[in-house]
């Protein structure tokens, strides 16, 4: 066990990186599957973007200038790499984001490794519905745990601007979820 | 940006990870009801150490993307090609040649250099070049400014 500084000097030094390596990824390997899986969706895109990322970071690692945590650093690398994935996917499939948002449904529902009911389908639903900005932003903060200033140096987007589509978004899902709630309550 | 903080309990930041991975699967089946395959991770894992060895041992990065080997290259060539022309003495004329060979900027060596080095590689390896890194690049920067950040202007006007 140790520090996250002294983590760090394991994984840049040549010879002990291999080791500090594995512990790397004990670490970091489920945050990163959560966090690039919620932007590519099914579960086999986020294993072919989890595989570069990883493969990013250890090549990158020489170059790690310790600027940023190493989470933050990782979360970047996971981000781009998802991103990449969707602009060529999107080159390939689609004519626009708006294609690509409302595929975002359909591609869900036919992973074999999504396995929602009803109530989890809607917030998809409303997830769905968001700016593509927006639903990165909130689900960085509400699901993968991030601070607003991590998020901003991941995005490279001013920290105010952040934590503004945070909170449009968080109350927009509100707004739909309890209207949803009156729906099944009131059946109208 | 500010440089990492030490922190004081030593496994603090490990344990803080380490129990934060195991509540990931619980809150994503739960709230959004996705799944993994069983032994995902333990496979992963092993994959992505098998491609990074795999990698290791054809030395990294192909030699056809290191622009630097095409500039060796290129600088072999360009000595070589000196000393087959060195034993012709200067006349005037080659005086003035010279000069202006003096006067070529080093940006345009170095793109001449290239040009040279392109040469001894194969088309369709360019291309494959092109595509992967060129093509790629271009449109991951239109996605990001034209659709990923296009209401960052909105919320400038907003707030």
């Amino acid at each position: 066990m140790t520090s996250e500084s002294d983590f760090i000097k394991r994984l840049l030094d040549q010879k002990q990186r291999e080791k500090a390596f594995k512990t790397l990824l004990d670490l970091y390997q489920k945050r990163l599957y959560w966090h690039i899986r919620k932007i590519v969706i099914t579960h086999e895109n986020a294993d072919d973007v989890l595989q570069n990322t990883f493969l990013r970071i250890y090549k990158s690692l020489a170059n790690f200038k310790q600027e940023s945590s190493l989470n933050t650093w990782m979360y970047r690398i996971a981000f781009h790499e998802s991103i990449r994935f969707l602009a060529l996917n999107k080159k390939k499939t689609f004519d626009s984001l708006h294609d690509i948002n409302n595929h975002y449904l359909n591609t869900l529902v036919t992973d074999p490794f999504f396995d929602g009911d009803e109530i989890q389908l809607k917030l998809h639903n409303i997830l769905a519905t968001l700016p593509e900005k927006d639903r990165q932003i909130f689900q960085m903060k509400y699901y993968d745990d991030l601070q607003f200033n991590e998020i901003a140096d991941v995005l490279n987007i001013n920290v105010n601007t952040i934590k503004t589509s945070y909170y449009r978004a968080a109350k927009i899902i509100k707004k739909n979820i309890q209207e949803v709630e009156l729906f099944n309550e009131t059946g109208v | 940006m500010k440089k990492i903080e030490n922190h004081t309990n030593k496994d603090e930041w490990f344990s803080r990870n380490d129990s934060f991975q195991k509540k990931l699967d619980k809150i994503h089946a739960k709230d959004l009801g996705l799944d993994v395959p069983q032994d995902y991770f333990s496979t992963s894992k092993n994959d992505i150490l098998e491609t990074i060895h795999a990698e290791k041992k054809s030395k990294g990065i192909p030699k056809i993307y290191n622009k630097f080997i095409w500039l060796a290259a290129a600088g072999i060539a360009l000595i070589m090609a000196l000393s087959i022309f060195k034993p012709y003495a200067p006349s005037g004329s080659d005086l003035q040649e010279e000069t202006e060979i003096v006067s070529i900027s080093a940006e345009q060596l170095i793109e001449e250099d290239m040009l040279i080095a392109s040469l001894f590689v194969d088309e369709s390896q360019l291309d494959s070049y092109v595509d992967q890194y060129i093509v790629e690049e271009s449109i991951i920067d239109e996605y990001i400014e034209v659709y990923f950040f296009d209401d960052i202007l909105n919320d400038t006007l907003l707030f």
